[in-house]
Parts: structure tokens; C-alpha cells; sequence
């Protein structure tokens, strides 16, 4: 990888303040991402995925959510101490987010030329008139037919790809060097979400910037990342380069993961599950998080909690006490 | 725009109280054309005349003529002009300041949330007639002076409303994807929040029109709104009341003015919420 990476997370941890208690909903999270890199984030819902994303944008609700301890550097820079002001020009510019929903990230009452316009207008100072031409430029490169008449359309007059294309078109208007993807693709069907991916992948060549794709999906995973970050509960338990991860899981809930996915070889058969639930974010388990759910909890697991090791190279990691046992058990 | 008067047209009564509403908003801005006399022109032999009766000069009194001899007609499209002006003003200003107190109360939360609201709440706990009965008499009667007094007792209405509305959106996921492209706030509160605030404002405005034009009566009527030189449908009630059992004409027909003129604001207002929040 050589040189400073684009993104680094450092021993991220953040407090959501709740009527029932603090929910510690990401702790000592660290990972980062190389220029021109796909990461992705995988974890159950609750994991603390979307908070971490949420972080790094600066949109953490505020009086509720809460970094408390951690760095999070974009080129080098702290963005945990920046200001409002600050982030406000950082966003658009230097990270754009889209989000979940394709359905209701778009205002219902403008034009999506005019909505994408908006950026261009806000964030290089353009006219009116050369804004809108921008934007139905941007709206041709993410592949959206008719350009000149969809710019002129309301939301609810495009289907969810189409919404979709439009949000990413929305996000790359200034050529962002990180685009975080909170499960862009969740909301869409399996043909438009391959074609939506397809794009990404094409403009991220392109731009060449780099993706934090946020993700639930090993299929999705498979098809983008150069790197995957699995989260549980909070915490980071396995870090590798996307081979590895399908090919050689070491953390026992990355394998649960990997075995509750439907594939062409296991038709027939009942999938396995992972047991039990995401345990309760105002009371983690002692030691191990996951030991409640591993099949191969010891006395160990249930009082001492592991740290994320380097497994043989720098880019191996994983947080568990027993990941050489699950390496002969596949 | 075209959709919405067409949908606007199918509810009738909606249709009724909109065009009753245009008839009087035209009679108001008419009215030196329309008045058959001089409102203000006193004559002590016509007084306490019935309706339809015609005078010497050979002029028919269609509404009769008051204890004074003036012309209950003439004063009673006078009358208009001062009901209407004074209720659009005070939609006018109080609306607005209920629309900004309201965006910005919603938006930020907090402490200016809590002070808006508390403000709204002490309001609410003194009765409408006594807060402005006391800001009358301080400030004085004039036109000017009802007109800010209403305002100020009918912007709690508006911040209300557009509060809770802010509150529903502003945690949608299109102002989130706002924020996330580095928006800042102001534009995010008045490009992106405020066109979905404006429909319930509306209503609210359409019913406050029907409450404040009552409201400016009650004040003309307890002799502390408009100066008692200028013919206004309350001050008329007021001096009405004492003919009522020889002359009820002098009362009924401003009083029959201003039910009409209140229902049709409710039913056009009704019509509104129901064209403009489809549920």
C-alpha cells in the first residue's frame, strides 16, 4: 500500500445517551482506507456500522450521539476536533454519504436537477443556468437515459435505481475523495442492485476516489471490496483483504456469516444460522462479546475480552482467543 | 396549481365559503362605489328606520337606518373594508412571526425550543379577551394598534403548528442526504423544510381569518378596538343592542355578516386541510 492512507479510524468509541443508560455503540473501532480502496463494513443491524459512518461524516445526532474517545484523520487531519463550519465545507467536497433509502433521500418537492444543482451551486459557487447543465452531466454519467427530460422530473416520477443513480450523482458533484455507502443497496431488487454496483465500481475507476461501503450482504461484499471490516456489537473483530475472508475466516462470527449465506453448493440443505440475538447494547457480555453465540466458547472467552492481533501480516487482524482452533475446523 | 383548484371545486362547501369570502374581500375594496350614502351622515329625523323604507329624497333605506339616522347599509360595507384589513393584517404579521418562531423553535431543539415554548404556554394560560383588553388600553385604540394586539395574541396558533410539522421532517432521510452534502442550515430550514410546512400554515392562516375577524368585534364591541368614529360590524352589534326590541335591524345585520363571513373562512379552511393533507 505504501503511502498515508486516505482514512484512518482510530480507537473510535461512541456513546449514544439513552433514557435507559449509555449505550457504548462503536468502541475502539480502528481501520482505515487506502486511496482508491473499497472497504467494506459488515455486521449485523446494531453492530455499529452506520454509527461509525455517521462519525466520520460529522452527522452523529448531536446531545445524544457522542465520540468520546478516538481520531478520525481524512489526509492526515483530526475531523473529531473540526468545527461545524468546518465539516460543513468538508462534506459534498471531500466525503459525500448516500444513504439506505433511495425512496425518501430525496426531496420530494424539487426537481432532481435541481437538486443536484443545489450542490453544485453551493460548493462552486456556479450560476443557475451552468449549475443545471452540471447536473444533467452528472445525471448521463451515472447512466440515467434521457438526461435532459429525467433533470426536470420529481422524485416520485423515477423508479428506486433510478433515485438511486440519482443520489450518487448528488454525492460525486464535487469529485469526493471518500464516498461513504450506507447499504446503498439494500432497498433495491437483485438486477438493479448489479447494475447499480456495476456503476459504482465504473466511477470509482474513474474518480478515482475511494468507497467505504457499508454492507450486510457477503454478496455485495464479494462483488465490491478489496478489504472487508467485520463489526459485532461495537467492536471490530476481523479485518482482511476480501479473499481471505470468503476463503479463510478466522473469527468465528465471520464464519457464522459466511455459513448463513445461500449458495449454489449448499441447495437443498437447510442454512445455518448464527444462535441467539445481538446481545443487549445497554448490557455487553464480559469478556468475549460474541461468546454467548460461539461454538467454541471456553472459560477464557467468558472473562477476558481479546483485542484485535495482527495475524501474520499487517493486513490480517482478527479479535478472538481461539482463531487458530477455527482454522482446523474448515 | 390547476390540480389543486380542480380538487379545491369538487368540495362545495368549500366552493360556497371561497366565493362568499371573494364577494366580501370585492365589496371591501369597493366600497366608496358601493355605499349608497355617506356612513357617517347623521340625520335625527330618519332615525330608527325599518328596512325598505324610502325617505323623503325619495332614497330607499334596504337595510333601515340606526339610532342616529345613518344608513345601516352603507355603514355595513364600510364596516367591511375595517374587518377585512384588520384580519389580513393580522394574518399578515402574526403568521409571519408564528412561521419563523415555529421553523426555528423545531429545527434547533434545545434551549431556544424551550423558551419558545414556555413563552407559548404562559400565553396560553391568560384568556385571549384579557391579554387583549390589557395591551389595548396600554397602547390605545387605533387600527394599527388592533391589528398588532391580534397578532400578538394569534401567532402562538402558527409557531404551534409549523413547530410540530418541522419536527415530523426534519429527521427524513432527504434532510439527513441534505446535510450530508455539506447544505448549511439556513438553506437546509428554508429551501428544504419550510415548502413542507407551508400546507398546514395555510390552514391554520384560512381558520385564524374566521377567529380574528370575530376577535376584532369583540374588541369593537366592548368599545376598545377600532375608534368608535369608524363603522365596524362589532362596534354596529354593540350599539345594536341597546335597539334590539324596537329596532333589530341596526343589530341582526351586522352580526348575520359576521357569521357568514366566519363560517365561510371554517369551510373554505376545511376544504384546504382536506386538498392540501390527503390522509
Amino acid at each position: 500500500m505504501g503511502s498515508s492512507p486516505l482514512l484512518q479510524v482510530k480507537e473510535l468509541s461512541v456513546h449514544f445517551r439513552t433514557d435507559r443508560g449509555i449505550v457504548r455503540a462503536v468502541e475502539r473501532a480502528s481501520f482505515d482506507v487506502q486511496r482508491g480502496e473499497t472497504v467494506c463494513i459488515v455486521g449485523e443491524s446494531g453492530s455499529g456500522k452506520s454509527v461509525t459512518s455517521l462519525s466520520i461524516m460529522g452527522l452523529l445526532p448531536k446531545g445524544i450521539g457522542e465520540i468520546k474517545e478516538g481520531e478520525i484523520l481524512l489526509n492526515g487531519e483530526n475531523l473529531v476536533q473540526k468545527t461545524n463550519k468546518e465539516m460543513r465545507r468538508l462534506r459534498g467536497n471531500d466525503i459525500s454519504m448516500i444513504f439506505q433509502e433511495p425512496m425518501t433521500s430525496l426531496n420530494p418537492v424539487y426537481t432532481i436537477g435541481d437538486q443536484i444543482a443545489e450542490s453544485f451551486r453551493y460548493h462552486q459557487g456556479i450560476g443557475k443556468r451552468a449549475a443545471l447543465e452540471r447536473a444533467i452531466e452528472s445525471l448521463r454519467r451515472v447512466g440515467i437515459p434521457l438526461p435532459e427530460e429525467r433533470a426536470f422530473q420529481y422524485p416520485h416520477q423515477l423508479s428506486g435505481g433510478m433515485r438511486q443513480r440519482v443520489m450518487i450523482a448528488m454525492a460525486l458533484t464535487c469529485n469526493p475523495e471518500l464516498l461513504i455507502a450506507d447499504e446503498p443497496t439494500t432497498a433495491l431488487d437483485v438486477t438493479i442492485q448489479a447494475q447499480v454496483l456495476e456503476m459504482m465500481k465504473e466511477l470509482k475507476e474513474a474518480f478515482n476516489m475511494s468507497i467505504l461501503f457499508i454492507t450486510h450482504d457477503l454478496g455485495v461484499v464479494a462483488d465490491m471490496a478489496d478489504r472487508v471490516v467485520v463489526m459485532y456489537a461495537g467492536i471490530v473483530v476481523e479485518e482482511a483483504r476480501v479473499e481471505e475472508i470468503f476463503q479463510r475466516p478466522l473469527h468465528p462470527y465471520t464464519l457464522g456469516l459466511l455459513e448463513a449465506m445461500p449458495s449454489l453448493n449448499s441447495r437443498g440443505k437447510r442454512l445455518r444460522t448464527i444462535q441467539g440475538t445481538l446481545p443487549n447494547p445497554l448490557q455487553k457480555p464480559n469478556g468475549c462479546r460474541f461468546h454467548p453465540r460461539c461454538p467454541f466458547a471456553t472459560d477464557k472467552c467468558r472473562l477476558e475480552e481479546p483485542s484485535l492481533e495482527n495475524v501474520g501480516s499487517d493486513e490480517r487482524k482478527v479479535a478472538c482467543w481461539h482463531y487458530d482452533q477455527l482454522e482446523e475446523v474448515i | 396549481m390547476k390540480r389543486f383548484f380542480n380538487q379545491l371545486t369538487k368540495r362545495k362547501t368549500a366552493l360556497i365559503g371561497f366565493i362568499f369570502l371573494i364577494f366580501v374581500f370585492l365589496i371591501a375594496s369597493l366600497t366608496p362605489f358601493l355605499a349608497p350614502m355617506d356612513p357617517f351622515v347623521q340625520n335625527i329625523e330618519r332615525r330608527l328606520l325599518p328596512p325598505m323604507t324610502m325617505n323623503a329624497d325619495g332614497f330607499t333605506h334596504w337595510l333601515g337606518t340606526d339610532q342616529l339616522g345613518r344608513d345601516v347599509l352603507s355603514r355595513l360595507i364600510y364596516g367591511s373594508r375595517i374587518s377585512i384589513m384588520i384580519a389580513a393584517g393580522a394574518v399578515f404579521i402574526g403568521g409571519a412571526i408564528g412561521l419563523i418562531v415555529g421553523l426555528v423553535s423545531g429545527y434547533s431543539g434545545g434551549w431556544i425550543d424551550s423558551v419558545f415554548m414556555r413563552l407559548i404556554d404562559m400565553q396560553l394560560a391568560f384568556p385571549f379577551l384579557l391579554l387583549s383588553l390589557t395591551m389595548v388600553s396600554i397602547l390605545g385604540s387605533s387600527i394599527m394598534n388592533v391589528v398588532v394586539v391580534l397578532s400578538l395574541t394569534s401567532w402562538i396558533s402558527y409557531a404551534k403548528v409549523v413547530r410540530s410539522s418541522v419536527l415530523s421532517i426534519k429527521y427524513l432521510e432527504f434532510i439527513e442526504a441534505t446535510r450530508a452534502t455539506g447544505t448549511s442550515k439556513l438553506a437546509i430550514l428554508f429551501r428544504h423544510i419550510l415548502p413542507h410546512v407551508l400546507s398546514p400554515f395555510i390552514v391554520v392562516a384560512s381558520f385564524q381569518v374566521a377567529t380574528l375577524i370575530i376577535a376584532e368585534s369583540s374588541l369593537s364591541f366592548l368599545g376598545l378596538g377600532v375608534p368608535s368614529s369608524e363603522p365596524t360590524w362589532g362596534a354596529m352589534l354593540a350599539d345594536g343592542r341597546e335597539y334590539m326590541t324596537d329596532a333589530w335591524w341596526i343589530a341582526i345585520y351586522p352580526g348575520l355578516m359576521l357569521m357568514l363571513v366566519a363560517m365561510s373562512a371554517n369551510l373554505f379552511g376545511d376544504g384546504l386541510r382536506d386538498v392540501l393533507d390527503p390522509q
